[in-house]
């Protein structure tokens, strides 16, 4: 049978179908690039930029049917290619991008190279072997463009005739690639500085353990200068003992030494021959009577009687003298036992402690000339650890005398002051007119090592003030200046500080007292 | 018992031509207990045709029978594919293998004549009838297989089975590759028969149904039809298929030409994949005599599916009681990505291998026309899914 008419049903089935087969294909090919678009997305976005860049081109040739795919990054200023991986092969070594190129790419963002050859993309194309490509441009986060190929080489361009809905589906996969490339620099500068902040952390922490270990050496240090200090301070007392005991011997030894030669003086040898003579007479009274040897040896006998009566006062007395000054060293010795004790405050009479550390410094030192006035006035009294207070003072006392020892003036004066500035203070001051304190010594005075003394060890003021802080109160000193004089203040508190406050696990800082001291300058 | 047929099957995704073909020999040497008889050989056009071939050759050596096509595809144990870079190959041997091989050149030209020295040639290789003859040919070259079909069938007395060489499924066709030894050329035919003892069961699929509109070849010349129902062929065709502009492969894949065969009232199903804008013509891969009456079909999803489930369970039941070493599938390209989509694809060839043999070696190609016999002679089709199942 012949058909002669078109059967319009048939016909536009074939149609639909035709249409449909169109549809099918696109949709296929789509699926493909959708595919392509979600297995080139990490599931992890810290992949590496040549990480993500060779996933993007193995799909490209892999699932996406291009015979050839690179990925690249370079700097549109120079051309030069700083990142390229391709695929199957490698980039040709040495690769630029021509400027004519570089400009090309900026100025369309994306395109296809084969139908109508850019000249400008030419030079590329050939370096690359390729002779149909799309291409897609992107910027970096880092200043760089990414720029994406793939296409053919003359061997396979013929079997490669890529539809526009192809150039549309690359640009969006190597949009979408540019970004994850980008995310990968992110990544890894987040990753440099991650690193870098946590060597920083560790070094850091390596500080912070050092100086945690050099707190540590401090506060050892800082013990063992006060307990230095505290040596020095016992040893300047047991010096003062030493010294006070050593005066009063001298003086013993005076009074033992005049009353040896008083008694090495005694004229014993010519009793004895006026002893023999007399044995040798028989007549005693008529040899006293007649014999001129009778009548010397009684005036002899008269004399060395009225001598041996003045030598027996004279020993006396110096047997005497002995007795006080020996009286006088257990005195000394009692008293330092009084002191001997550490750590355990008690109730005192600061005018007594006073006069306790007058004793003991003025038997330490020759006062000389120096004239000693107390000026006490009523104080009530201190709950204070008394040894702590009395080397204080001791030293402050010493110090006064040893500047007035240095000054020439003859009217040598120090003032022993025990006054109560508020109610619940008391001050303890010693005050002198001696050679004084030169301004330039007066923001070191209080330093641990300070002295101006060749035989000084600069401990005394040093670990006076830190004493002074530990009891709660404070040292401080006046002067106007060079042969001035000077004045040292100790404010106590009638009460003792709580233990914590006295603490010498924290030392104060040595600017505490120098600070204290040039506030009283600069008042 | 010890197998008389050996196979190996190989499916390669790398895209280094050479590091591919030298993988794919090694993987061949080492799943197979002596060297192969026969290597079938198929690639998609991203691969190094020539390098691929030199890295197999080096490494089996160049003794052993190499032949194949360029597909538009590959398909394999578990996968076909079409994109990028592929290979599919098929190692043979055996005691029980017997292997001709053959090659033709510019078959366009004294086809029939080219057809019966590529048979006489195979043939005088065995020792015995060959049990089936496999033949890859180059569609674009102009060749009327029809022709050349009936100068091999004169002088080999098989069932002749495969399919046309192929590239990328694209708008435009250009060139195809056959392969023969370490030769790469187009324009051609390859041929392989194998004889032996041991069983070779062919079957093929369809997925077309008939719309009921039928045309006349009015004028023909050889295999392109000029003139349908009196007027130019690409007119009527483009009036038929809706089709603007410059007419492609989109235009007729859709389309399927059932062309009657003589004494019968089947059709064989064709495809006008070329389309000759200068003579206004449509080229076929097989001549269509002047004056036959054409009857029109349309391509269906659910068809196609169906088929290659009823082809499964037609070649299990044939196969049943029988060790299955190899399977070769000669798909149409028209069916796969355009049409079925490749998920789609994978799916009919994942069912397809699980029913007719989970544990044979297989390989295979996407064609641009298949090979397998009709009635009583060979065939051409377009559209089919023909299979070689090789057994023992």
């Amino acid at each position: 049978m012949s058909v002669v008419t078109v059967d319009p049903k048939a016909k536009l089935l074939l149609q639909r179908e035709r249409e449909l087969f169109e549809l099918r294909s696109l949709r296929s090919r789509a699926e493909e690039w959708f595919k392509a678009l979600h297995a080139v997305s990490p599931e992890r976005f810290d992949v590496t930029l040549e990480v993500q860049a060779r996933r993007a081109t193995e799909i490209l040739v892999g699932a996406l049917s291009f015979e050839c795919a690179a990925a690249l990054e370079y700097r549109p200023d120079t051309g030069e290619v700083v990142f390229g991986c391709a695929e199957p092969k490698p980039l040709p070594a040495g690769l630029r991008i021509e400027r004519q190129a570089a400009e090309h790419f900026e100025r369309l963002g994306g395109g296809r190279y084969g139908d109508e050859p850019e000249p400008a993309l030419g030079t590329l194309a050939q370096a690359l072997g390729l002779s149909k490509f799309f291409w897609r441009w992107c910027s970096s986060c880092r200043g760089s463009r990414f720029l994406f190929l793939a296409g053919s080489s003359p061997r396979t361009a013929q079997f490669h005739t890529f539809p526009d809905s192809d150039r549309e589906h690359f640009g969006m996969f190597t949009s979408h690639a540019a970004a994850l490339l980008s995310n990968s620099l992110l990544v890894a500068d987040v990753r440099r500085e991650r690193a870098e902040l946590e060597v920083a952390n560790r070094g850091l922490d390596a500080s912070l353990r050092e100086l945690e270990q050099t707190q540590a050496q401090l506060v050892a240090s800082t013990q063992m200068v006060a307990l230095a200090s505290r040596q020095a301070g016992m040893a300047e007392i047991a010096t003062g003992i030493l010294h006070n005991v050593g005066n009063v011997l001298n003086s013993v030894n005076v009074c033992s030494e005049v009353a040896l030669e008083r008694l090495l003086g005694l004229p014993l040898e010519g009793l004895g021959k006026v002893s023999e003579l007399l044995a040798e007479q028989a007549d005693l009274g008529r040899f006293f009577a007649e014999d001129p040897r009778g009548k010397k040896a009684l005036e002899y006998l008269s004399r060395v009687s009225e001598r041996l009566l003045d030598e027996r006062t004279g020993i006396a007395s110096e047997l005497s003298q002995l007795e006080r000054h020996l009286t006088h060293i257990r005195a000394i010795i009692t008293r330092q036992q009084a002191y001997a004790k550490r750590g355990e405050a008690e109730r005192c009479d600061p005018s007594q402690l006073m006069e306790d550390a007058l004793i003991i410094a003025r038997n330490s030192h020759h006062r000389g000339s120096v004239e000693v006035v107390k000026e006490f006035s009523p104080v009530p009294s201190i709950h204070v650890g008394r040894h702590r207070v009395l080397q204080i003072l001791v030293n402050l006392i010493t110090n006064a005398l040893l500047a007035l020892q240095e000054a020439a003036r003859p009217d040598k004066r120090l003032v022993a002051h025990v006054s109560a500035p508020t109610p619940g203070s008391v001050r303890l001051a010693v005050s002198d007119n001696g050679v004084g304190i030169a301004p330039e010594h007066a923001a070191k005075l209080f330093q641990h090592g300070f002295t101006t003394r060749s035989d000084g060890h600069g401990f005394g003021l040093h670990n006076s003030v830190l004493t002074a802080q530990e009891l709660g109160g404070t040292l401080r000193f006046e002067s106007a200046g060079r042969g001035q004089g000077a004045m040292f203040i100790l404010d106590l508190p009638v009460e003792s500080p709580e233990p914590a406050a006295s603490s010498s696990a924290h030392p104060p800082r040595h600017s505490t007292p120098v600070a204290a001291q040039l506030d009283v300058q600069d008042a | 018992m010890s197998a008389k047929l050996y196979a190996k099957g190989v499916l390669s995704r790398h895209r280094n031509s050479f590091e591919a073909g030298r993988d794919a020999a090694r993987e061949i040497r080492a799943g197979m207990p002596a060297p192969p008889k026969l290597v079938l050989c198929y690639l998609t056009i991203n691969h190094e045709q020539e390098q691929f071939l030199a890295g197999l050759r080096g490494e089996l050596g160049a003794d052993v029978p190499v032949l194949g096509c360029s597909g538009q595809g590959v398909m394999g144990r578990g996968a076909v594919h079409e994109d990028g870079y592929a290979a599919s190959l098929m190692a043979l041997g055996g005691p029980a293998l017997q292997v001709g091989i053959a090659r033709a050149s510019e078959v366009h030209t004294d086809t029939r004549a080219k057809g019966e020295e590529l048979a006489r040639e195979l043939r005088a290789q065995l020792s015995r009838p060959p049990q089936v003859t496999l033949l890859h040919y180059d569609p674009l070259c102009g060749v009327d297989l029809d022709v050349m079909l009936g100068g091999v069938s004169s002088a080999i007395e098989s069932p002749i089975l495969g399919g046309a060489a192929a590239h990328y499924f694209n708008a435009a066709m250009t060139t195809t590759y056959q392969y023969f030894g370490g030769e790469v050329f187009s324009h051609g035919a390859v041929g392989v028969s194998l004889a032996g003892d041991f069983t070779a069961e062919t079957i093929f699929a369809t997925g077309c149904a008939p719309v009921g509109y039928q045309l006349r070849a009015t004028r023909v010349e050889a295999n392109t039809i000029l003139e349908l129902d009196g007027r130019p062929a690409l007119d009527v065709w483009k009036e038929i298929t809706g089709a603007r502009g410059k007419l492609d492969i989109m235009a007729s894949s859709s389309v399927a030409i059932g062309v009657p065969v003589p004494g019968s009232d089947e059709h064989l199903i064709r495809a006008a994949f070329v389309f000759d804008e200068a003579r206004n013509g449509m080229m076929l891969g097989a001549a269509v005599p002047q004056g036959s009456m054409l009857t029109l079909y349309h391509r269906t999803v659910e068809d196609t599916l169906g088929g290659s489930e009823r082809m499964a369970g037609e070649l299990s039941r044939r196969l049943a009681g029988k060790s299955l070493r190899a399977v070769l599938g000669f798909e149409c390209g028209g069916r796969t990505s355009p049409f079925l989509g490749m998920e789609a694809t994978n799916e009919e060839n994942r069912v397809l291998q699980a029913s007719v043999g989970a544990q044979a070696e297989w390989a295979g190609v996407i064609c641009w026309g298949e090979l397998f016999p009709v009635g009583n002679g060979p065939g051409f089709h377009n559209y089919t899914f023909p299979l070689l199942a090789l057994a023992e």
